[in-house]
């Protein structure tokens, strides 16, 4: 059968036919870029089909001893322009000016650069202003999120903190020492995306979330932290000084509970804070350590056999001279022993002591305490102090030296160093930081773990001890540092400083402090406190010495330390009451029997009869004067024996 | 024969990859979540920090309660 051809069907046939060779092409072509891939192909294809995407990590938060935030990480809005794709630089800048509380005119000058590519409108907004210009979808305009450093406790430990510039990278105290632990490096994801170019993470899923820096946990404790600067800012501001600085640490191990810095600064408002004010003066700033330096010289002296317990030495009556100089004293002692030079400060005997001690032994002394070398404390921009060798030092230098005058040291030196008297004559390294802990539950160590040094034998520390004690009794020029529940022992210091201008010591420029430690029946806290120039009340003993009592009696009882003054034991004692808070007063017709009970219960009746108890001994009631029955009237005095075993 | 079963698995590989996706956006949406939610933790902590911060605790004790600073020891050791 023979006819014309349906031509719609030879081009059916025509174009199955192409397509047929167009597909195996292709398929042929496939075939080819997968056996044998072509690298341009291959990285253009990477470059369509992949999204590249920067992960900031949070930066490690600081914590205190207690696991209380002390600084941490949050992500905030940045608000950001592309200029050259700002159609109406006016009207944008109206409306984020409205949003940012910003001048719109200063805003329009940044959205009218349109020749740059990037500008920074505002960093670090509220989100909640951040999410309303998103809404606004301004052309040209774009949020990002950034994370922005957050100081919960505001200026409590801030210069010890420290603070965090741009680039989340540390800037000041902690947060600049440690940025190595706390600040880990941007990661770059790469995800796979679709047409509307939103990632799809089917690879490298395990690193979505970047890893975040190290938490660090401090040694300050934020209660104690703010119990010093409250007491150091209201003697500061009462005697006018400059400036103030307190340390308080324990003895045993060199933990730096609190390390205060006044006048104080925010963290969270670095761009307002005068820089100056950032110095963390405790371990930054040198004075002349004045009378607390006794301490060293007179042990030097006795573990030297320089000096015996008993020895007196010749005061001269407030009047030395050496070296051509005549130093000159308010006191005028005669004799005193060493017990007597520490008790009354007296210049002249620790200017003779150090005089027998000699040069070279009293830089070692002063060496074996720490002063000329950093602590190691753990923050940034540390000093040792200014000590120079003794071939440089002439026979005034070496008096001067024997009570605190013509040598550097720094807060926290003064603090580690009668910690060594205070634990029994051990050297220990103050630290700040006790470790940081990573996500992974890896930790590193920060604490120090080196075995402590021995400096002084136990004698010395206890008869040290002892007469520090006695520098804080009734007569003692520190005798408003005992607080009436813990014995204290301590040294007061009034430090002269150079007057620049004349070159000479001022008689209105001083350093008044004082440093101590408590219990002394077992010593859990060193106190230094040192004020800066102050106008009124100069003494050490008279200004220092009161904020070492308070700051000692409140932080003993807070760490739950027991009282170890004998007196106070049960009469001073809170568990007593107060005439003002027994009304009405109970009237007593016999003395009701205690025996038989606890000492707690017998202090709850007791305070509920208005009685006055002498507690004598633990466990239950044994014996009791008067006895159960007989006439006692209200707030009379009533002996309680107490015995472990019960006579019942 | 050959055919089906090549058609069978590329029906199974499309599948699976239809799957995979899926659970990318879920994945990328739990993400989400998560991070809200992280934030808002951080955000309460450091809530939580400000309220207990121990000015604060002070000034509110005194000012608003009434309370007085006692620095008496907790602890008393009954001689013995």
């Amino acid at each position: 059968m023979t006819g014309s051809r349906d031509p719609s069907r030879t081009r059916l046939i025509v174009c199955a036919f192409s397509l047929v060779v167009a597909f195996a092409g292709l398929g042929a072509r496939a075939v080819d870029l997968h056996l044998f891939p072509d690298e341009r192909v291959v990285s253009r294809k990477a470059r369509q089909e992949e999204k590249k995407l920067i992960l900031s990590p949070r930066r490690g938060a600081l914590y205190d001893a207690k696991g209380r935030v002390m600084a941490t990480s949050m992500p905030t809005p940045s608000v950001y322009a592309d200029p050259s794709r700002v159609s109406n630089a006016a009207l944008t800048a109206k409306k984020l000016g409205r949003l940012l509380s910003e001048q719109p005119e200063k805003l329009r000058k940044k959205l009218a650069a349109s020749d740059r590519r990037f500008v920074w409108i505002a960093r670090r907004v509220d989100p909640a202003i951040g999410k309303k210009i998103e809404q606004l979808k301004l052309e040209g305009i774009k949020v990002s999120t950034e994370w922005a450093r957050l100081y919960p406790l505001k200026e409590a430990a801030a210069q010890v903190i420290g603070a965090v510039g741009d680039g989340d990278k540390g800037i000041e105290g902690i947060e600049r020492y440690y940025d190595h632990l706390l600040r880990n490096d941007d990661s770059v994801v790469r995800a796979e995306r679709d047409g509307r170019g939103r990632a799809i993470f089917a690879r490298e899923v395990r690193q979505l979330e970047p890893e975040p820096g190290g938490d660090l946990y401090l040694t300050i404790d934020t209660v104690l932290q703010h119990l010093v600067e409250k007491e150091i800012s209201a003697s500061m501001e009462q005697s006018g000084s400059l400036s103030a600085t307190g340390v308080l640490m324990n003895p045993q191990s060199g933990e730096v509970l609190a390390l205060a810095t006044l006048p104080r600064v925010n963290p969270n408002r670095l761009a307002d804070t005068d820089v100056a004010k950032w110095r963390n003066r405790a371990v930054e700033e040198v004075f002349e350590p004045g009378s607390t330096f006794k301490i060293i010289t007179i042990a030097g002296a006795l573990e030297s056999g320089a000096l015996t317990a008993d020895e007196r030495v010749l005061c001269k009556k407030g009047s030395l001279r050496v070296g051509g100089r005549t130093i000159v004293t308010e006191k005028e002692h005669e004799w005193l022993n060493a017990e007597g030079i520490l008790k009354y400060s007296d210049n002249i005997g620790a200017a003779r002591v150090a005089l027998s001690l000699g040069k070279e032994r009293m830089f070692e002394w002063i060496k074996k305490f720490g002063f000329g070398e950093k602590t190691g404390v753990g923050t940034p921009s540390e000093v040792s102090g200014l000590l120079s060798r003794p071939s440089k030092w002439k026979d005034l230098d070496l008096a001067n030296h024997g009570y605190g005058q013509g040598i550097g040291v720094t807060a926290i030196q003064m603090a580690r160093a009668v910690s060594i008297v205070a634990n029994g004559g051990r050297s220990v390294r103050p630290y700040i930081v006790d470790r940081a802990e990573f996500r992974d539950g890896s930790q590193v160590v920060i604490r120090p773990t080196e075995t402590h040094r021995r400096v002084l034998s136990e004698k010395t520390a206890a008869r040290l001890t002892s007469w520090l004690e006695s520098v804080t009794e009734p007569g003692g020029s520190g005798s408003l540092a005992a607080p009436p529940s813990y014995r204290v022992a301590g040294k007061t210091g009034t430090a002269q400083k150079i007057d620049s201008s004349t070159g000479s010591y001022s008689h209105q420029r001083v350093v008044s402090s004082f440093v101590g430690f408590a219990p002394v029946s077992d010593p859990k806290l060193v106190f230094f406190v040192a004020f800066n120039e102050p106008k009124k009340a100069d003494f050490g003993g008279m200004l220092a010495a009161p904020v070492f009592r308070n700051v000692m009696e409140s932080a003993l009882s807070y760490l739950g330390v027991p009282a170890d003054r004998v007196a106070a034991r049960v009469s001073s004692a809170s568990v007593l009451p107060q005439e003002s808070d027994l009304e009405p007063v109970p009237q007593l017709t016999g003395v009701p029997d205690l025996r038989g009970l606890t000492v707690r219960e017998v202090l709850r009746e007791a305070r509920r009869l208005a009685l006055s108890v002498n507690v004598i001994g633990t466990g239950v009631a044994v014996r009791q004067s008067p006895s159960p029955g007989e006439e006692a009237s209200a707030r009379s005095r009533l002996d309680v024996v107490f015995s472990e075993e019960s006579p019942i | 024969m050959a055919v089906v079963f090549t058609m069978a698995a590329s029906l199974v590989y499309v599948r699976g990859r239809f799957w995979l996706v899926e659970l990318s956006y879920k994945l990328t949406e739990t993400r989400q979540i998560y991070s809200r939610l992280e934030q808002e933790r951080q955000s309460l902590e450091v809530e939580l920090a400000t309220l207990r911060s121990p000015k604060r605790m002070e000034a509110i004790s005194k000012q608003r309660l009434g309370l007085r600073a006692d620095a008496a020891p907790r602890v008393v050791t009954v001689q013995q």
